[in-house]
């Protein structure tokens, strides 16, 4: 049965030592995952990945899975064939002749002749195909510097030739870093947070407090909707949806005003730790930027921090709004992010909160809440929606018992 | 859906059955243009002239001073867009509790070179003494709501209009006077003809009438309009008529005349006297107010309370959102009343004759548990 070719540029990988092998496999079963139903199988040659897929994937499924990947620093449908001078002409004569060229002016043709027996040399064969390119598209002229059509050809076990190559989101295979839980809020910084550790293989969940009735259910809607949208990135996510009404009115009514924010950053963190232990996570993964609001200052950072019992990754750290607006939009998570549906009342909001927090008085004071029950509360009726690596909502059950083990 | 108590009236109602058995009739078997020639067609026509009619003896009005529209909204823009005509740009007074349908229009018309006014609504109601200072040789229109859709309060409409139509002989120059009785249309001793307006607007859908069927109210029965389209409703507003939904509206407006106020008034005070103790605040006022709206205030911030509210089966409206940064549109209203420190928790309940004291009562032992 005829199959579609993609050729695939390993970035960071091909720099790895022993352990490549291990990056290879995760980058070819995340591609196969996304891919599935359709068939499809790798062939592996120095610094390129090979993917067939079956004829009846459409094109659009291929890149949409190929432009979410980390690990990919580029890909290109390519056509594949013998390496003799004759068949690559003639291949190259047939892809040529199937573009539509009307628009274009100018051409380059680029050779890599990654086998160094092949007895023409890249120079001579760049001509040749040059040629080919004149014949079938005359009014093309040549352009080495910005050329409207480039033409690849690679000569390695065979031929391989490609035309139009798009660029990947680089990074490393997601999987290939561990596993971590991502609170999820609903605003621009967290799904932006999840798409940059991800970059850097970290394989991860979401959580996100939800305090109904103070938060509307469209809040909930809209985090969900962020799940999906990062979840090609994340190659397939969880997210944990944690009622935290409970939680919150407590702290509400024992902390003090100025404290609430800090106590139930405190709280989520201990929510959140919980989760990575029973699920035998790693690390908590936030969207908190420097400064950007009083619970992120570095004195408020510091005592969240101090909350948690594992390894909080803050991806935007220093990053500036505008930096993560960008990022966000280039993801698709902007629009989403920026409905009108808060993801706080106003009423859990002090009107001045503390900045600079002493952090020995806070953890007094966190301690004199007895959070312990209402954290085990919640767990106890935390629902889970999967998402697989397409964004597509799977299906959603209980956390259940399991869930209060251990608090 | 879910079973639920209906209490958000004011926001719109079901469709009684006399209404939506006439739409299906004249869906079904009066389906020719009005404006067409043959016999199908007159008969739609005869519907809809019929339809005015009704209307217009309800109303106390002359049927060629009512247009249909498709709703109170349209209406509403019919009328203040009608001033983009007028060579000279002048001056116009809303009041500050107008529906938006009316204070929307602010920005093209300052755009415009028209100069926009409020009129203060000191405890809901507006003051035909500050109409009075306010009014100049510029004022070229002044657009007073009969009864506000947040707080129920009924405007002295007909005191209003006097302050203007003395103003009117000082000047030697006519002042429009409109008045959006959407909320006042069945719902207060309300009789259009009484006003003695220039321009009043009304929806179907308010009074258990169809969706996408609305009046527009002319004295004169003119008014320079942006497109006359094709002629309909005098060129007034121009497009084929929603014959159905007119015809409903029609029905709906018959309807309204068996309407049992007792019975409303019953549930107005009921709760009044109900939640006089209770950590709730009356906000509505109690005198000169409409007995099917009740706005009160709970700790809570609305939008919460709302839901709450909605988790036991009673849909109620909102004051204002539970938000600092998304002020709801009801806010305006409660701080031209003097009641904006309750804006934040505010509540609307609005009855319709299909509320039972049953239901009444279940609706404030809910409030009462938030």
């Amino acid at each position: 049965m005829a199959k579609q070719l993609y050729l695939i540029k390993e970035g960071e990988i091909s720099l790895k030592g022993l352990n490549r092998g291990l990056f290879e496999k995760r980058l070819k079963n995340n591609i196969k995952d996304k891919l599935r139903p359709y068939h499809s199988t790798t062939e592996r040659q120095k610094g390129r990945l090979f993917l067939f897929v079956e004829e009846s994937c459409p094109k659009e499924r291929i890149e949409a899975a190929l432009s979410t990947t980390f690990g990919i620093v580029g890909y290109a449908p390519a056509l594949m064939c013998e390496k003799k001078v004759d068949v690559i002409k003639e291949k190259a004569r047939q892809m040529i002749s199937s573009m539509d060229l009307s628009e274009a002016k100018t051409f380059k043709v680029i050779t890599k002749r990654e086998d160094k027996s092949f007895p023409v040399h890249s120079y001579d064969l760049t001509c040749i195909l040059a040629e080919v390119i004149h014949e079938v598209a005359g009014h093309l002229t040549v352009n080495l510097k910005n050329p409207d059509v480039v033409l690849h050809c690679e000569i390695r076990q065979q031929a391989f030739l490609y035309t139009s190559d798009a660029e990947g989101v680089n990074g490393l295979p997601v999987g290939t870093a561990g596993r971590g839980l991502l609170l999820l809020s609903g605003g621009i910084d967290s799904p932006v947070a999840g798409y940059e550790m991800a970059k850097r293989g970290l394989k991860m969940d979401c959580l996100y407090f939800h305090a109904y009735p103070y938060t509307s259910d469209e809040a909930l809607e809209k985090v969900k909707a962020l799940a999906g949208q990062i979840a090609p990135y994340l190659n397939g996510t969880r997210l944990f949806v944690v009622p935290f009404t409970d939680a919150q009115l407590n702290i509400k009514e024992k902390a003090a005003e100025d404290a609430t924010t800090l106590m139930f950053r405190a709280s989520m963190m201990k929510t959140a730790g919980q989760v990575v232990s029973n699920e035998q996570m790693t690390c908590i993964v936030t969207g908190e930027a420097l400064s950007q609001v009083a619970s992120q200052t570095l004195a408020a950072m510091s005592f969240t921090d101090s909350m948690s019992d594992y390894l909080v990754l803050r991806p935007l750290v220093a990053f500036d709004k505008q930096e993560i607006i960008n990022i966000a939009k280039k993801i698709g998570t902007y629009a989403t992010s920026i409905l009108p549906y808060e993801d706080c009342c106003v009423i859990f909001s002090p009107k001045h909160p503390i900045t600079n927090p002493d952090k020995e008085e806070m953890r007094k004071h966190y301690e004199s809440l007895a959070m312990e029950s209402f954290i085990a509360g919640a767990l106890k009726n935390t629902k889970i929606y999967s998402y697989n690596a397409r964004g597509e909502e799977t299906g959603v059950w209980n956390y259940g018992d399991r869930a209060g083990e251990n608090v | 859906m879910n079973e639920f108590h209906y209490f958000d009236n004011a926001a719109t109602t079901k469709i009684c059955r006399e209404a939506l058995d006439e739409y299906v009739n004249i869906s079904q078997n009066h389906m020719a243009n009005p404006s067409a020639l043959y016999s199908e067609g007159r008969q739609s026509k005869a519907i809809l002239t019929s339809s005015r009619e009704k209307i217009a003896d309800y109303l106390g009005v002359k049927p060629s001073t009512l247009f249909f529209t498709s709703g109170a909204s349209e209406s509403i823009s019919i009328v203040l867009s009608s001033l983009l005509w007028a060579k000279r740009s002048g001056e116009v007074i809303f009041s500050s509790i107008e529906h938006e349908a009316v204070s929307s229009f602010e920005g093209l018309l300052r755009e415009k070179g028209w100069k926009v006014n409020y009129l203060g609504a000191k405890g809901g109601f507006v003051s035909p003494d500050e109409l009075e200072a306010r009014i100049t040789p510029d004022t070229r229109l002044v657009a007073v709501m009969a009864v506000n859709n947040v707080l129920g309060t009924i405007q002295d409409i007909k005191s209003l209009v006097k302050v203007v139509r003395e103003k009117e002989k000082e000047y030697g120059r006519s002042i429009f006077f409109f008045s959006d009785c959407v909320q006042a249309l069945g719902k207060t001793g309300f009789s259009l003809s009484d006003l003695d307006v220039d321009g009043a607007s009304f929806s179907a859908h308010k009074i258990n009438g169809p969706r996408g069927a609305g009046l527009l109210y002319l004295k004169k029965g003119q008014i320079q309009v942006l497109s006359h389209a094709g002629g309909q409703e005098g060129g007034i507003r121009g497009g084929t008529e929603n014959l159905p939904a007119i015809a409903a509206f029609a029905k709906a407006v018959e309807s309204l005349k068996i309407w049992d106020e007792k019975k409303i008034h019953g549930f107005n005070t009921m709760m009044r006297l109900a939640l006089a103790d209770s950590k709730m605040k009356i906000l509505s006022p109690d005198h000169d107010t409409s007995d099917y709206i009740l706005s009160l205030s709970s700790p809570l911030p609305s939008e919460v309370a709302i839901r709450m509210m909605q988790d036991k089966g009673y849909l109620v409206s909102s004051g204002s959102a539970c938000s600092n940064n998304a002020r709801g549109k009801a806010e305006a209203v409660f701080r031209a009343a003097g009641l904006a420190p309750y804006a934040g928790g505010a509540i609307r309940v609005s009855f319709s004759c299909d509320n039972t004291e049953e239901e009444v009562r279940g609706l404030i032992q809910a409030l009462k548990e938030l």
